[in-house]
């Protein structure tokens, strides 16, 4: 499949540059480091996070993509996807407004909206119970 | 479908001083400093039902296909968190799903124990599903607690010119088992799934205590995943009362 790959290099590419640009972020941030704006979905709007309640964390997760159909159960490296960094996270479940959780997916369960369900948004390793990712590329700040 | 009621408006700047906090938070002014107060209460809530009855048609809202055919079909919606706001409190409930384990003894105690709300749906056009009710209750007798609110819905309303089951029938049936309340729904037509919802939310808390400690559920004590159990015997089934 030339044509998904090359969407994924330059989809790689984007991501990379866009990152770079992204670094400042502090219109995000506030001065304790939390999220000064709400978290919603970029789709819907629904709200995932109230502003102060995640923290702002260096990670490198993979991401399935949001909008490709991908086999995610299937395990194979074809998946198509984003290994982003800066997410938002909380170590409660319950922090959250409206999340939603897929099946797991080997040890990962995968965050979605919980109203539209556009995902992954987010992360979550059965093996770290307090580990709530949600990736910053991937919702809206409001 | 959409469950989000009265999702909280106080969206921008929550965290630094917003003009329109709940007034629940009360006068405080430390809330300027404080992020956003907390859920009041967190409860588990379980969707159980037989096969095809639209379980998960009342926890998710239909979308396109367009985005994350993965997430839906492949993986599947685990549990949400949603919030809801009823009587100035804010509540977080953790809905689950049990679609893919519709046979009586695959759904892990587990579930139930925790669950605070139950809501337990049938088909109004599938007798099976109207029939299979009273092992469902056997299942919330054995495993869930006394004091988890039953909501029994007789779902797919929109299907009424193939309805099976009369109200009457659904309404006498919840009416012989005590505190369980009754409604039709059509999760297609979003008719009645918020108030399901809101109705069996409001059961519970009107129970609670006023200001209950937020601890009762915690990533601690809530298992992700079910741990797999010896399924249970299942006696022949009963009414929780004649």
């Amino acid at each position: 499949m030339p044509s998904s790959c090359i969407n994924f290099i330059l989809g790689c590419y984007f991501c990379i540059t866009y990152s770079k640009q992204a670094t400042d972020r502090s219109d995000l941030i506030s001065d304790d480091g939390k999220n000064c704006k709400s978290i919603v979905c970029q789709r819907c709007g629904s709200k995932v996070l109230c502003a102060g309640m995640a923290s702002l964390a260096e990670k490198e997760l993979f991401l399935p993509s949001m909008r490709k159909k991908s086999n995610l159960s299937s395990g194979d490296t074809s998946v198509d996807g984003d290994t982003l960094t800066a997410h938002w996270f909380v170590d409660d479940m319950f922090t959250f407004e409206n999340v939603g959780f897929t099946k797991d997916v080997g040890r990962i369960k995968y965050l979605i909206c919980a109203d539209c369900e556009i995902g992954p948004i987010g992360w979550h390793c059965l093996d770290d119970k307090k580990c709530f990712y949600i990736a910053l590329d991937r919702v809206d700040h409001v | 479908m959409d469950l989000r009621y009265d999702v909280p408006q106080r969206a921008a700047g929550g965290g630094r001083g917003s003009a329109n906090a709940s007034p629940a938070l009360g006068a405080q002014s430390r809330r300027r400093k404080i992020p956003p107060r907390p859920a009041d209460f967190k409860l588990q809530i379980i969707i159980i039902g037989s096969r095809g009855v639209g379980k998960t048609s009342l926890m998710e809202r239909f979308t396109d296909d367009t985005f994350c055919e993965a997430c839906k079909s492949t993986v599947g919606v685990d549990f949400k968190i949603k919030t809801v706001e009823l009587r100035g409190k804010k509540i977080r409930l953790q809905i689950w799903d049990t679609a893919g384990q519709e046979r009586f003894n695959s759904i892990t105690s587990a579930y139930y124990r925790g669950a605070k709300g139950i809501v337990l749906v049938y088909d109004i056009t599938k007798l099976e599903s109207f029939d299979d009710l009273p092992k469902w209750m056997k299942m919330i007798d054995k495993y869930a607690s006394e004091e988890a609110e039953l909501l029994l819905v007789g779902n797919k309303l929109d299907c009424e010119s193939d309805r099976l089951i009369s109200r009457q029938q659904g309404e006498r049936f919840a009416s012989r088992i005590s505190g369980m309340r009754f409604c039709e729904a059509s999760a297609k037509d979003n008719f009645n799934v918020d108030e399901i919802f809101l109705k069996l939310v409001d059961d519970i808390i009107s129970k609670m205590p006023l200001e209950l400690p937020n601890k009762e559920l915690s990533n601690s004590v809530l298992s992700l995943q079910p741990e797999p159990e010896v399924p249970p015997e299942l006696q022949p089934p009963r009414m929780r009362c004649c």
